[in-house]
């Protein structure tokens, strides 16, 4: 009896074990860290969009009706874009409010992404 | 039909009677000669870094400590090492004597560990010798550590790493012991899409006595694929036992600071020709669970 619990029990640890068992590698499922910075996608509607909605609407930071900056428009980015203080606050340079607000700093890759839009423009594409 | 099977029966029959003869011989000469497990291939459950085909005793918990140092080449303002101290706290419990348990906690990458080692095949000798001890290690590892860029899509699984050995050990005399530890590691998350998420190496280690109280041992696992030799190196090391009562003290130096398999067999950067080699310690003791042994 007790030898058949410790079969099953080891079963039961191996078969999770297996489970776990997976191929990642770091190169393809965060290819923006890894030097290949694809920055050949800069526009609004896809590429920046997405990093403003993981790093400044969370905790209601840049949403409707909260702080100066309303990023749930163009018009809102596009304000702060043209201002030149979008690009200097995520580079953290000092003239300007550094963010995002509360400690870390968006990637390289993204700071390169915001900043090849706003020089392009700040279209709404 | 009857016919055909009566011949055959009293064919049979015959040597049976013989047979008889043979087992009464066979089983006298087994009492007088009795296999006969060979004990203490070597004086832990860990060679050097890695695991010896060495088990806890049944109802036995041991409780290690283990120490890697920093670089002996850090000079004498690091005091050689001894101020930049790694740690590795580890339980591990006898369930029977063939099968242990352990689970720890390595500094290096803030890492946790849990293993089982069974005993699959003893070495024996005397009649029905077996040349071999042959034992399972298996363990999973868990980095707690935080991730470097938390901003990114991380996933609990990469945190594991597994592996698999083999341990083949033969005590030839009272004097040397070998173990061959073909290893296999698996990685759930690698840096680059060339290297490999499962990784061999052939671990090799000795181990000879010195006195009746210390041993010398050695220890050595050239990784067989995934090691280009530029960042990383085979682990190496030497060391000494030192057995005092319930103790065992294993000081080693050695080119590894991580304390499970997956960090000291593929993540070792110290490489010996430069002086990249650390002081470590490991200090076990044993407390015992067995009631029956106490009466």
């Amino acid at each position: 009896m007790k030898r058949l619990f410790l079969l099953l029990t080891f079963g039961v640890v191996m078969s999770a074990v297996l489970d776990s068992c997976y191929y990642d590698k770091e190169e393809e499922l965060y290819p923006n860290s890894f030097g290949n910075c694809d920055t050949t996608d800069t526009k609004y509607s896809t590429a920046v969009r997405k990093i403003l909605d993981a790093n400044c609407m969370g905790s209601a930071c840049h949403s409707t009706g909260q702080l100066s900056y309303d990023f749930s428009t163009h018009a809102g980015v596009a304000q702060a874009a043209n201002s030149g203080k979008l690009v200097s606050a995520i580079k953290q340079d000092g003239s300007a409010s550094n963010m995002p607000k509360g400690g870390g700093k968006l990637s390289d890759c993204n700071i390169q992404i915001i900043e090849n839009w706003v020089k392009k423009g700040a279209q709404n594409n | 039909m009857k016919k055909i099977l009566l011949p055959i029966a009293l064919l049979f029959s015959f040597p049976v009677l013989a047979q008889e003869d043979l087992l009464a011989e066979l089983e006298k000469s087994q009492t007088e000669e009795k296999p006969t497990p060979v004990y203490a291939t070597f004086k832990s459950t860990r060679v050097i870094n890695g695991h010896s085909v060495e088990n806890i005793a049944a109802k036995h918990l041991d409780f290690r400590i283990s120490h890697r140092f920093g670089n002996l080449n850090t000079g004498e303002y690091e005091l050689f090492g001894l101020d930049q101290a790694t740690l590795r706290l580890g339980f591990e419990y006898g369930i029977n004597k063939d099968l242990m348990i352990g689970f720890g906690r390595t500094t290096v990458g803030k890492t946790l560990d849990g293993f089982v080692k069974y005993k699959i095949l003893s070495q024996k000798k005397g009649k029905k010798a077996f040349p071999v001890t042959v034992s399972y290690f298996g363990s999973t590892t868990l980095k707690t550590q935080k991730w470097e860029d938390p901003n990114r899509n991380n996933y609990f699984t990469s945190r594991l790493n597994f592996c698999n050995q083999l341990l083949i050990a033969r005590k030839f005399n009272d004097h040397v012991s070998v173990q061959l530890t073909p290893t296999h590691i698996h990685k759930n998350l690698v840096k680059l899409k060339k290297d490999p998420n499962d990784l061999f190496a052939m671990g090799m280690g000795g181990s000879v006595k010195i006195t009746r109280s210390t041993r010398f041992n050695v220890e050595w696992f050239p990784m067989l694929n995934g090691n280009d030799g530029k960042v990383y190196a085979n682990n190496f090391s030497v060391g000494f036992d030192i057995e005092t009562g319930g103790h065992v003290f294993q000081l080693h130096f050695t080119n590894s600071v991580g304390q499970n398999e997956p960090q000291f067999i593929t993540e070792t950067t110290g490489k010996w020709d430069k002086g990249d080699v650390r002081f470590g310690f490991n200090i076990s003791r044993t407390f015992s669970f067995d009631r029956s042994a106490k009466k």
